[in-house]
């Protein structure tokens, strides 16, 4: 029995040994990368996303969106962007060719336009899971609220604000601007060096008249319901006020300013968004200008004050959106996110949600020119409104800029001319509510 | 231990030696052979997949090249839109003649154009830009601030190389490395300047993920990167690397270059406006695979030969111990003889000579002869098979007598003999001890052999040959026991003599 055994043994070592070689081998040759070679891919949805801007903007937009990727696996952003110029038309044959964005950054005004009834835009309360409302006060939520339908939730809040060259306000002595007649006679030094006092872009220019006019006239421009509440006289008296302006130097004209020859000193201060305080005050003061921030202009007495308060910029959701819960969560995202709220810091203005600010309050928000800017303007209790969106019509201010054009370049009376611009703007104020 | 077993061992050992020596030399070629073929068949495979991957890259980077040949056609058609209208094109804002109005008419109508044909693309500039700087459309904030102090105009001009078309591609402007720009002069002193962040390019370099280790690059005309998968390089030069092996590979006939070398594939193709696609793979990760698989065949080829020893060491155990044997009996056969069971006559010679030739200071050499008296009547009376029964019994007797010292062999027939040597002893001791050892063989051979005698009469004669010469061969020893044998036949048998000189 042991003599059997013993001649076994061999001949099992040499099985086990070959058996251990063929697991061997087998294990050497089977690739741990492709243990399967049918690869699953996870589904994907696609949504779309747009705002406006300039480069700053678009950079950590961008990375912003593959933030969000990264945090939300399966979704893929694609997106389309650009300079604003131009883009409110770009977004009016999205939303009229019902080609819009999942996602979009719209204008305050827009939602008048596109959504007189509420249903223009994605009703976001329905997406109160994926969106934390609760970071906003019900004031603010009530800014993007049409007929009862949470349309679009603010970014920040915005205003205008005037930033003045405070090198240039010495080397001419003067003194800083309080009311409009300061701003003439500023304007008639300063002609004589071939500058002007302000420059501006055309929308702002319009807010420019629109805070004189109702100051001035105690009048407002619209009415609550958006539309035009002037009559020819009071056209009138706008058109004579605009080109006062011009030959006296206090504004350069339209077409003429460039952000530029604000830069280069061709003019002492400019008038622009709290969320453009990047482009217009630090840059200035990046190249070793002293840069003041200077308070609206006022006619003394007035008993409106003409400056308007909106939300700066607005995230919504297309009514056709083809995944809501996607858009919502990138919504949020882009909201209430702390990492994407560092990456946007005030670029837009002072965040509205509470968590986008308390991200930033850790970064030093109190100390930015915007929410210094924002604090100040509360500390002076100005009786400040929500701006009527028509303020803001491209359409109406194009219609007041080329008709304006007629009577500036001497083509036409102040009287006809009136009568068209008046004409024109309530077709288009009436025209905006009859969509 | 006997020589024959010492022989036998050592013949063994070295039998053993040779089947192991054997195992390892073939398995050491199973090994080499193994690795042998398959080195030549990886570096085959080698070849055939960078060959593979060359072409995958080639046509990826082909596509790639299509693809921004038609976003950058799209870009060109698009500005050449701005031709279709003479107000579009022939207006210059320089033009000191004509009036302000005009001018601001003219440049809402121009800026309505460009919104129009610029509406639908990412456009991050699309504006025209005069001589003096002055500018319509949108031209971004971030553009304008590459030109703090002007001279804008001037750079775009620059750029505006092909003297056909009259346009041109810029990129790096003034460092800036999140655009490309493209340029049209529409008039004299009016170029259309269109832009598109460097990021917007990552919709067009989409290839399959098959290559996902491959790096894309875009590059413009001095080999800076204007766009890569790795967005850190973007604005710095093509890597030195790559950049050397494309120049050696570069060649006029063909606005495509392929590299196969043993650091990189590389393919570039070159776009519509001489800014080339660059595609690079690193050869080791192509061939990572193969790296994977050398490594593995030279393990399967080792263990191969390592279960090739153990299996052969196997056999050799248990081939070589019936081997052994049969060698064994095969020896025996040869040197033994078959029927008495001692060495036959050639091997006592050998075995004789052998200690013969031995130095040795002082030696006596004892030669016995033993013969059977009147063995052929045993044959006649019992038979022959009785007979061999006897020789049988004869040499078990003599085995059983003498101690391996002494040299056994059967000479022939019913004759044996023995032979010893004693060193330093008394010759005359010698032979008393020889004489007493003789006479007890004839004394127990008449015991062992009591029945035949009767029968036969059959006793055992014996000569001795004793000598302390040591030139004296096997022939002189043997003729001398013989004839000393011869002595004690004639002298009656059953008895024995020593050789003395004169006997014959």
């Amino acid at each position: 029995m042991k003599t059997k055994i013993k001649r076994i043994i061999p001949y099992v070592l040499v099985l086990a040994f070959a058996i251990c070689m063929i697991v061997l081998i087998l294990k050497l040759s089977s690739n741990p990368d492709n243990a399967d070679t049918i690869t699953a891919h996870d589904e994907q949805t696609n949504i779309k996303l747009s705002w406006w801007g300039n480069d700053v903007r678009h950079i950590y937009t961008m990375e912003g969106v593959e933030l969000f990727k990264e945090k939300n696996t399966g979704v893929n952003v694609s997106f389309r962007y650009g300079e604003w110029t131009g883009y409110e038309d770009r977004n009016h044959v999205w939303m009229e060719s019902h080609n819009e964005a999942d996602v979009m950054q719209i204008n305050y005004a827009w939602i008048d336009q596109y959504s007189p009834d509420g249903n223009g835009f994605y009703d976001l309360n329905e997406l109160s899971d994926y969106i934390d409302l609760d970071n906003f006060t019900e004031e603010e939520l009530s800014y993007g609220t049409q007929n009862g339908k949470l349309n679009a939730i603010p970014i920040a809040m915005n205003t205008h604000v005037f930033y003045y060259n405070k090198d240039l306000l010495d080397e001419y002595d003067f003194s800083v601007p309080r009311t409009w007649d300061d701003l003439f006679e500023m304007g008639d030094i300063v002609k004589k060096h071939g500058k002007y006092v302000l420059g501006m872009s055309k929308k702002q220019f319009f807010i420019f008249l629109v805070a004189y006019f109702e100051q001035s006239h105690d009048k407002a421009m619209f009415n609550e319901d958006g539309t035009f509440n002037l009559n020819e006289q009071d056209v009138q008296d706008i058109l004579v006020f605009y080109k006062k302006l011009i030959d006296h130097n206090v504004v350069c004209p339209i077409d003429l300013f460039e952000r530029n020859s604000y830069l280069s000193g061709e003019m002492i201060g400019t008038m622009c968004w709290v969320s453009d305080t990047k482009i217009y005050h630090d840059t200035l003061v990046q190249k070793g200008v002293n840069v003041i921030r200077v308070d609206y202009p006022m006619v003394p007495g007035a008993k409106r004050t003409g400056w308007y308060i909106k939300p700066a910029t607005m995230w919504a959701i297309g009514a056709d959106t083809s995944d809501p819960v996607a858009s919502a969560k990138l919504v949020n995202f882009l909201l209430n996110d702390p990492e994407m709220a560092r990456l946007q810091q005030t670029e837009k203005g002072v965040p509205v949600s509470n968590s986008a600010v308390e991200a930033l309050k850790q970064d030093g928000l109190a100390e930015s020119t915007e929410y210094i800017a924002i604090q100040e303007m509360k500390e002076h209790n100005y009786e400040m409104s929500l701006i009527i969106p028509n303020m803001e019509n491209e359409k109406i201010i194009d219609a007041f800029k080329s008709g304006a054009d007629e009577y500036i370049f001497d083509k036409m009376g102040v009287e006809e001319c009136a009568s068209n611009i008046r004409r024109a703007i309530a077709s288009l104020a009436s025209d905006k509510k009859d969509n | 231990m006997s020589g024959k077993d010492k022989r036998h061992e050592r013949s063994g050992h070295r039998f053993r030696l040779f089947q192991i020596e054997i195992l390892i030399i073939f398995s050491a070629l199973i090994a080499i052979v193994t690795i042998f073929l398959d080195y030549v068949i990886l570096q085959r495979s080698d070849r055939a997949m960078k060959e593979t991957v060359s072409k995958l890259v080639a046509a990826d980077s082909r596509q790639l090249e299509l693809n921004i040949n038609s976003y950058l056609q799209r870009m060109e058609t698009t500005a050449t839109l701005m031709f279709s209208d003479e107000a579009y094109y022939e207006y210059d804002a320089t033009d000191e003649s004509m009036e302000e109005y005009d001018k601001v008419k003219t440049e809402e109508l121009i800026s309505s154009r460009i919104v129009d044909i610029g509406l639908m693309d990412n456009y991050a500039d699309f504006g025209i830009v005069y001589s003096d700087d002055h500018k319509v459309g949108w031209i971004s904030h971030g553009t304008e601030d590459l030109f703090p102090d002007g001279g804008m105009y001037d750079t775009f001009a620059s750029y505006i190389v092909n003297e056909r078309k009259k346009d041109g591609w810029g990129f790096g402007i003034n460092g800036n490395t999140d655009r490309m720009f493209y340029f049209k002069r529409l008039n004299p002193n009016a170029i259309l300047v269109s832009s598109i962040y460097t990021r917007e390019l990552a919709s067009v370099f989409v290839y399959p993920e098959q290559l996902d280790s491959m790096t894309v690059r875009f590059v413009d005309d001095s080999g800076i990167i204007m766009f890569s998968v790795n967005t850190d390089e973007i604005g710095s030069s093509l890597p030195g690397d790559i950049a050397a092996e494309l120049n050696q590979a570069a060649t006029d006939a063909t606005n495509s270059r392929t590299v196969i070398s043993s650091d990189y594939i590389i393919n570039s193709n070159v776009c519509s406006n001489d800014w080339q696609v660059v595609c690079s793979i690193p050869t080791r990760i192509i061939l990572e695979e193969n790296i994977r698989l050398r490594g593995f065949t030279v393990r399967v080829s080792i263990c191969l030969a390592a279960l090739f020893v153990l299996i052969g060491l196997m056999l050799i155990i248990n081939i070589s111990k019936p081997v052994d044997g049969m060698v064994s009996t095969l020896e025996n056969r040869a040197e033994i003889d078959r029927l008495s069971g001692v060495m036959n006559k050639a091997t006592f010679q050998d075995e004789v000579e052998k200690i013969l030739a031995k130095e040795a200071k002082e030696r006596i050499s004892v030669f016995v002869m033993l013969d059977m008296d009147n063995f052929k009547q045993i044959n006649d009376k019992l038979g022959h098979i009785y007979g061999d029964q006897v020789i049988i019994r004869v040499g078990k007797l003599l085995k059983r007598m003498y101690n391996e010292e002494t040299l056994i062999g059967r000479l022939g027939g019913d004759e044996f003999a023995l032979y010893t040597e004693c060193v330093g002893v008394d010759f005359t001791a010698v032979k008393d001890a020889v004489s007493t050892q003789v006479e007890y063989v004839l004394e127990e051979f008449l015991i062992e052999f009591e029945l035949e005698r009767e029968q036969c009469n059959v006793s055992m004669s014996a000569g001795v040959y004793m000598t302390d010469d040591m030139s004296e061969d096997f022939e002189a020893l043997y003729g001398k026991a013989d004839k000393a044998l011869y002595k004690s036949k004639n002298s009656g048998k059953n008895c024995f003599n020593f050789y003395r000189e004169g006997d014959e």
